[in-house]
């Protein structure tokens, strides 16, 4: 009897946090959204099909030859400081998908180069957009692993504030 | 052990503070869904399917339980959410720690801190112990139980 009634309370407090958790997130902004089914690729087996990795050297290379950059990172990250013209697709966020149709909407071409960094470390928002870019179609995908860490520290262009 | 189980003053204090601490925990995550999804993710236990759908819920499921802890009322539901959610805690903790994956606990804060493997795996142990330790406060709370005398009272507050 006593058990009954524990599993039962504990049942009720269980569905009313997916109903509230439901609502929260539904009322949400879009930064703060998630998706319930969103298309979450694992890593590749074999990274190098769908990215290279480059030194922070060729990363400055590519920036200045005007390759186009895009901050995995998330939007408040991005908002405090960014690479100088990267754009920002921020992979956990709710518009992910819409924000990488976009780049197709801009004159993004599947051959173009595209370089993507996040926070340096494991790096995992900037490998989890070469596998969503991957799947995309994007196919010249470089990974700056080191990322906006080793940017700042090399004194290189950065910029703040959302894109214009 | 069953006086100890019976003590009222410390059956509440023992609530209080465990209820205090989820609630703390879920702060963090609930202003920042996103951040936790990924947390979870890190884990490399769950499916992807299944990751957003728990990042949306299990914080308010931790607030939730926090508060009826505190409050007192559902108090026993909640303490048997908060066995079953530390059991899993411990669970992916300890299987990342012997598959030799580094994550971020995402435990009290989800934001990402550049810490290196090694520091990530002493923190991983540190947080086993502290779950293990909250799950013994938990199971307290569970089946802690007002003196016979007055136990028809207790129960009908809740």
């Amino acid at each position: 009897m006593r058990w009954k009634r524990i599993l039962a309370e504990a049942f009720a407090l269980l569905l009313a946090a997916t109903l509230v958790g439901a609502a929260g997130n539904a009322l949400r902004p879009e930064a703060r959204k998630l998706a319930w089914l969103p298309r979450l690729t694992p890593p590749p087996k074999d990274p190098s099909l769908i990215y290279m990795e480059i030194s922070p050297e060729v990363a400055l290379r590519l920036h200045r030859a005007g390759t186009l950059f895009i901050d995995a990172r998330r939007s408040s990250a991005y908002e405090q400081g960014h690479i100088e013209l990267a754009i920002n697709i921020p992979v956990w966020e709710h518009d992910v998908d819409s924000r990488i149709a976009g780049l197709r909407a801009k004159g993004v071409k599947s051959e173009d180069p595209i370089v993507v960094y996040c926070s340096g470390g494991r790096c995992e928002d900037a490998l989890g957009l070469a596998n969503r870019l991957a799947v995309a179609n994007f196919y010249n995908i470089y990974l700056y692993k080191d990322g906006f860490p080793d940017w700042q520290r090399g004194n290189r262009p950065v910029s703040r504030g959302k894109l214009p | 052990m069953t006086k100890l189980l019976e003590n009222r003053t410390l059956a509440f204090f023992v609530r209080l503070s465990l209820g205090l601490v989820f609630l703390y925990s879920a702060w963090p995550k609930i202003a920042d869904p996103p951040a936790f999804a990924e947390m979870i993710w890190n884990y490399r236990i769950l499916p992807g399917a299944m990751v957003n759908p728990l990042a949306i819920i299990l914080p308010w499921l931790e607030l939730l339980a926090g508060l009826a802890l505190v409050s007192g009322w559902l108090r026993r539901g909640a303490a048997l959410l908060a066995v079953c959610m530390l059991i899993v805690f411990i669970a992916a903790i300890s299987v990342d720690l012997i598959r030799g994956i580094a994550v971020d606990c995402g435990c009290f804060s989800v934001a990402v801190e550049a810490k290196t493997t090694e520091q990530l795996f002493a923190a991983m142990k540190l947080d086993l112990v502290r779950d293990a330790a909250l799950l013994l406060l938990s199971a307290f709370v569970l089946f802690s139980r007002p003196p016979i005398a007055t136990a028809s009272a207790d129960d009908d507050k809740g």
